[in-house]
């Protein structure tokens, strides 16, 4: 079941262009990363979906519900943590979870307690004492308690040190594996949300450029491959498979590039008796995501895009 | 929800509701105080210099039929510019909370990512700021009553049933005053905006209501001005309430108030 349905949204801020023609599918219970450099138009398409903008044309749904006639309707379910996250000064985790309990109709006082704990987040400290860092933590806190169906996080990460960006990570798999939530977890980077996501969307102007599962995309990204030879020396260049691209011809050593599964590389490799040992390295999926934003010098060009 | 949302404004207005309510107080016992002192010397003025009566005509809506009583001039200070301030003040703080102040301060995007309609904040907002300036209103009352029974002026006091209806003008006044600012805040994205719009309403306001006075020409023009609907001396001369005063304030305030509400629901919502 589709929790999020987007087909050919558009909205336009005067001349600017946010967002044209985006269609999306999130799943239920999939945690889907949302790319895109800065001004890609990842905010607008989360503004539709949540019933601040009006598309101006298209259609957007969340939970089979229309994004902008059944908007309170639809938040019911949803937690969310805005990019620019501002929070009322006098909020602390303890009134903030207390407020906005009873502005949801649920006791959040018990997750919330979980969640201080887990994110190291003082209950009593005010907005207005708080670091960015904190008040992102705070952030979090209040759209995770309600345990929401959907989470949408929108650059979750800014202002978070190392450590905490590895506990959210954990907390967003935890909710999606443990209690079925759908993530749709909105980001410029690929490192956080590679290790994340099921499933990854790209946009670049606008405009979708991929969409697909991150198996995919890894299936598609090259790996390096390092080839090593004994005193025979290497091999006849004219040998080396298809999948292969050497980059690098030493006298015992090659550096390549390779597509394609690892299993093929194995099985050409253990007929090759010049090679005394081989490393095959992780998918470079930033060489491919660089290539998805490629063209966004051009895009800009063409009127820019607001984010 | 209601609950909700209702806590969340009286946390963030009470604070200044009960400083605008307490100066309300001061002021009003402050003004109602000095009557007795100033009454001979008003008296003096009213009939011996004819500008005092023209500017006291532009400023309270005294004719130059009127005879200088103690009761006018409680009347008239009830109405005076400093009273209307807080009233005005304060309705402008509160009623431009939302949405433009939530746009202003980027916690829009917080409220309104809860599972809340716009028209339900909009209504809570509406409800604390209704009980707000009642508040102020009423403090104001006691501190002109209490002052007025401590020190009467001469020839006695306004009775309390005109006082009462003084009152409930100024509150209609408010409304109106209220319900501009929320039409301003619903198609503003600056607060600044939306605050600047009302001042300008009030100032142009006042300058046609005192214009209008003094210049007979300008005089049919006056019915635009939001001070003409609210004479507490008007009051003395009826000896009742002015109905269709009351209707016109309480008239433009729901219409803006539904206004401004119909545009918060269709606008969308930009915090870039």
């Amino acid at each position: 079941m589709a929790v999020i349905r987007a087909e050919k949204l558009h909205h336009s801020y005067g001349t600017r262009v946010g967002v044209a023609g985006v269609d999306l599918c999130v799943e239920s219970g999939c945690v889907f990363g949302f790319l895109g450099p800065n001004g890609a138009g990842k905010t607008t398409t989360i503004r539709i979906l949540l019933g601040f903008l009006k598309a101006q044309g298209g259609t957007a749904c969340v939970f089979d519900r229309d994004c902008w006639g059944a908007s309170h309707v639809i938040k019911r379910d949803v937690g969310y943590v805005p990019g620019d996250l501002r929070l009322y000064p006098w909020m602390t985790a303890r009134n903030g979870v207390r407020v906005l309990g009873a502005i949801r109709g649920t006791d959040m006082q018990a997750a919330g307690n979980r969640l201080c704990e887990r994110l190291t987040l003082d209950p009593d400290v005010s907005v207005r004492k708080m670091s960015r860092g904190m008040r992102q933590k705070l952030g979090l806190l209040l759209a995770l308690a309600a345990r929401p169906r959907l989470l949408v996080l929108d650059e979750p990460t800014s202002g978070l040190d190392p450590l905490m960006q590895i506990e959210l990570a954990a907390i967003v798999r935890e909710c999606a594996e443990h209690h079925g939530t759908t993530v749709f977890f909105s980001s410029h980077t690929l490192s956080e949300v590679e290790h994340l996501c099921d499933r990854i969307a790209i946009i670049r102007a606008g405009r979708i450029v991929a969409d697909e599962p991150l198996s995919e995309l890894q299936a598609r990204a090259r790996r390096q491959v390092v080839l090593l030879f004994g005193s025979e020396g290497p091999l006849d260049a004219d040998a080396v498979p298809s999948f292969l691209n050497v980059i690098e011809h030493g006298h015992h050593r090659w550096t390549c590039e390779m597509t394609g599964p690892a299993a093929e590389l194995a099985r050409w490799v253990s007929g090759q008796a010049g090679i005394v040992d081989f490393t095959v390295g992780p998918p470079d999926l930033e060489t491919v995501f660089r290539s998805f934003y490629r063209g966004e010098s051009e895009a800009a060009g063409h009127g820019g895009v607001a984010s | 929800m209601m609950r909700g949302l209702v806590i969340k404004s009286v946390r963030e207005t009470w604070v200044a509701t009960l400083l605008y309510g307490v100066g309300m107080l001061f002021i009003m016992a402050g003004l109602t105080a000095i009557v007795p002192q100033v009454q001979g010397g008003f008296e003096e003025m009213w009939n011996q210099i004819p500008f005092v009566r023209t500017i006291l005509a532009a400023f309270f809506g005294i004719g130059s039929d009127d005879a200088m009583t103690g009761r006018l001039l409680q009347a008239a200070l009830l109405g005076h510019p400093m009273v209307l301030a807080l009233v005005w003040a304060h309705g402008v703080q509160v009623c431009t909370r939302y949405p433009v102040g939530e746009i202003d301060r980027g916690t829009i995007d917080v409220l309104l990512g809860l599972p809340v309609s716009r028209r339900s904040v909009y209504f809570s907002e509406t409800c604390v700021w209704l009980i707000g300036v009642f508040v102020i209103v009423v403090l104001g009352g006691v501190g002109h009553i209490v002052t007025g029974l401590s020190v009467p002026p001469e020839g006695g006091g306004l009775g309390l049933e005109e006082q009462l209806q003084i009152l409930l003008m100024l509150y209609c006044n408010g409304l109106a005053i209220g319900g501009l600012a929320f039409l301003a805040s619903a198609v503003s994205d600056r607060r600044g905006r939306a605050i600047a719009f009302v001042f300008v309403v009030l100032v142009f306001s006042f300058l046609i209501n005192f214009v209008a006075q003094i210049w007979p020409t300008f005089a049919p023009v006056g019915y635009v001005s939001v001070l003409k609907y609210f004479m507490p001396i008007e009051i003395l001369r009826r000896g009742s309430l002015p109905w269709e005063d009351v209707a016109v304030l309480v008239g433009a305030a729901v219409a803006c108030w539904v206004a401004g509400g119909e545009v918060l629901v269709r606008r969308s919502i930009r915090t870039t």
